[in-house]
């Protein structure tokens, strides 16, 4: 199926679950019961007594709800690649992404993306260059093709794209001819560039996106990255932006004063200044995917999707494992049914 | 039990479909160059093939232990929520059955764990040999249920879980530590006391517990996420207190190393890594020199092979010791 169809078939995929059901299938064989609020386990507590709620607020969270990117419906919670392509983010605990790249064989990849299209979420944000081996390189792509040839998979790829100072389109065009629906620069390529003061090989990477056919993006984890673009009038479709907290324990020390694409070493944090971004982001009029929304695991879904929800955030970008896809639906789902305090417009 | 494979194939088998060849020091990667040209090693790299062995009591065991945590899925992750949950679905029966299997190939002869749920399968349906020296954590009103639980299920040792260790000397209690070691050693298996502070080992000499060895924390604090020096507080280690960030478990390794000197009794020194910070290459070393006659270490299987490398490696080389062998 060509990307069309998939963006087409994305927008039919929100499937008839009930919240009941849902919180039943992920609770079974799954550590996730003890988060769960009072609500959830009324909720799981009254579907395995067969009782029915009427509430609104229970029928409202029913569906990961979608927002649109050019022509591209997407779904508020993405699925990001991170975790599938082994980077794991887990400051200095050097196994961590190791651990990942042999927990998720392709095999488990794709159980992640059935789970994923079962609850709702329909597209992926992952990198076109799957890992830091060349052996890893072709991931993401193999895994791709193999999950919707021979699964009928029907998820949507977003592409992560690395362009290089001397070969800005050659990662883009592996993604347009992969199936992406999208691509975007990288966040740290883009926050280098920027620093660099070459923003214009944004906008040749942009508008060579956009020409193609896709919905074109930008990521950034300094806020100035962002600026840079919308100084230079670069047309766009969409801002990936970090966006966090401060509040884990793990979080940017008084001294630790570093980009975040220097701070590889202790790997700690993505939003220097999160109250900068949100205070931009206000201003900015093009759809946002705000992603680390956990700072890669510290945060718990239901205060970190919360906090990017109400600070403007149109979509979230989460690296889930299989196990955590059905608890974050759920979470996704309230949060957004619920009273978001929020006062930055949807702009998608 | 200690197969005759020999350390470049070793290394050969270790870096295959493994993500670890970046972490191998240069003369590994020399040594994995020249087995894959098929050249032969004479040099005194040999006295390295075998994970040396000690003994506590009639015990022989790996100077490399396998450790439990990771199997019961304890991560300690710092703020890292996920982790064990992830930990618990990587190691599945299957996969824990083969990491015990990769273990016994490479000489580890020893896990260190609380449970004994997939060591009966392994034993049973496997075949497996793996000893098993069991964590026990007796409650002050029961101080034998458990440990006589590990016993009858197999363990050819067991010690008090270095929580309750810390727990009991904090307050006063070292004769319940006494009264389970003397409890362990009637019943004919070696008994331990662990703890995460150098005052469990102090108070136990103090009140002659004639222990067979004693689980003792040792790592540096020089790993980003150790808790500053100054900001240590003493019995904060897995307290779940304000304090506890689940991120250090030797919160002085000077005091432990200092006093652990005196001790003639053997010493496994666990958390050496710091739950994940530190590279094998530095934690073993730090550990074995500083006095540790066995280190109990938790390993996936991926880790298992390269573990065993680095800990032969060490132990074959010039180690900076002061510390009498003990076991």
């Amino acid at each position: 199926m060509n990307a069309e169809g998939r963006i087409k078939k994305g927008c039919e995929m929100q499937d008839s679950v009930n919240r009941r059901e849902f919180l039943k299938k992920s609770i079974v064989g799954s550590a996730a019961a003890s988060l769960l609020s009072l609500e959830e386990k009324i909720l799981l507590a009254q579907g395995q007594g067969g009782e029915k709620s009427d509430g609104p607020a229970a029928e409202s969270g029913r569906k990961v709800p979608m927002g649109k990117i050019g022509k591209v419906t997407i779904s508020r919670l993405i699925c990001g690649g991170n975790l599938t392509n082994g980077y794991a983010h887990s400051r200095d605990l050097v196994y961590v992404s190791d651990l990942l790249r042999h927990y998720f064989t392709d095999e488990k990849v794709m159980e992640t993306y059935e789970i994923c299209e079962e609850s709702g979420i329909n597209t992926v944000i992952a990198n076109v260059h799957g890992g830091k081996s060349e052996e890893q390189e072709e991931n993401t792509v193999r895994v791709f093709n193999k999950y919707w040839k021979e699964r009928g998979g029907q998820i949507q790829w977003l592409a992560q794209t690395n362009p290089q100072v001397d070969d800005v389109t050659g990662r883009i065009q592996k993604a347009i001819d992969n199936g992406a629906v999208g691509a975007f620069v990288q966040g740290g390529v883009a926050d280098e560039f920027v620093r660099k003061g070459r923003v214009d090989l944004l906008g040749k990477a942009v508008d060579f996106i956009k020409k193609n056919g896709l919905i074109a993006g930008v990521g950034g984890h300094e806020v100035r990255t962002t600026m840079a673009c919308e100084r230079a009038g670069i047309e766009a479709d969409f801002y990936m932006k970090t966006l966090h907290s401060t509040n884990y324990w793990s979080a940017r020390r008084p001294n630790q004063d570093k980009d975040v694409i220097d701070n590889g070493s202790a790997d700690n944090y993505w939003d220097k200044e999160p109250e900068k971004t949100i205070e931009f982001m206000k201003m900015v009029t093009r759809p946002w995917i705000a992603y680390k929304v956990l700072a890669a695991g510290a945060i718990h879904p239901r205060d970190g999707f919360k906090f990017a929800f109400e600070n403007g955030a149109d979509f979230l970008c989460v690296g889930m494992f299989d196990f955590q896809v059905r608890e974050d639906v759920i979470i996704a789902r309230e949060v957004l049914s619920g009273k978001l305090k929020r006062s930055r417009l949807w702009l998608a | 039990m200690q197969g005759p494979v020999n350390r470049r194939e070793f290394l050969k088998k270790s870096i295959v479909g493994s993500a670890a060849a970046s972490l191998l020091s240069l003369e590994e990667k020399i040594l994995l160059a020249q087995g894959q040209r098929g050249e032969k090693s004479d040099g005194p790299a040999e006295s390295g093939r075998k994970v040396p062995m000690g003994k506590i009591g009639n015990v022989t065991i790996s100077r490399l232990i396998c450790g439990g945590n990771l199997i019961s899925g304890w991560t300690h992750g710092r703020d890292l929520i996920y982790l064990s949950s992830l930990a618990k679905a990587y190691n599945t029966d299957e996969k824990v059955i083969e990491t015990l299997e990769i273990c016994e190939e490479n000489g580890v002869n020893t896990i260190i764990a609380g449970n004994v749920g997939v060591l009966n399968k392994y034993w049973k349906e496997r075949g497996g040999r793996m000893q098993w020296i069991a964590q026990v954590g007796p409650k002050e009103d029961d101080l034998t249920s458990n440990i006589r639980r590990a016993i009858d299920s197999g363990a050819i040792g067991a010690y008090i879980h270095g929580g309750t260790g810390d727990k009991w000397v904090k307050n006063g209690r070292v004769d319940l530590l006494g009264k389970c070691v003397s409890f362990i050693k009637e019943n004919g298996v070696i008994a331990g006391v662990g703890g995460h502070s150098v005052e469990v080992p102090i108070a136990c000499e103090k009140a002659g517990i004639k222990v067979d060895f004693y689980m003792q924390t040792v790592h540096d604090g020089n790993y980003w996420s150790a808790t500053p020096k100054e900001d240590r507080v003493e019995w904060s280690v897995d307290n779940f207190g304000p304090d506890d960030h689940d991120n250090i478990w030797c919160l002085f390794p000077e005091r432990t190393i200092e006093f652990m000197k005196k001790v003639d009794k053997p010493w496994i020194g666990f958390k050496v890594l710091a739950a994940g910070a530190i590279h094998p290459r530095d934690g073993f070393r730090y550990a074995f020199e500083n006095g540790a006659d066995f280190i109990c270490v938790g390993m996936y299987d991926f880790q298992v092979r390269e573990n065993v490398i680095i800990a032969r490696d060490i132990l074959a080389g010039k180690l900076n010791r002061q510390r009498s062998w003990r076991g």
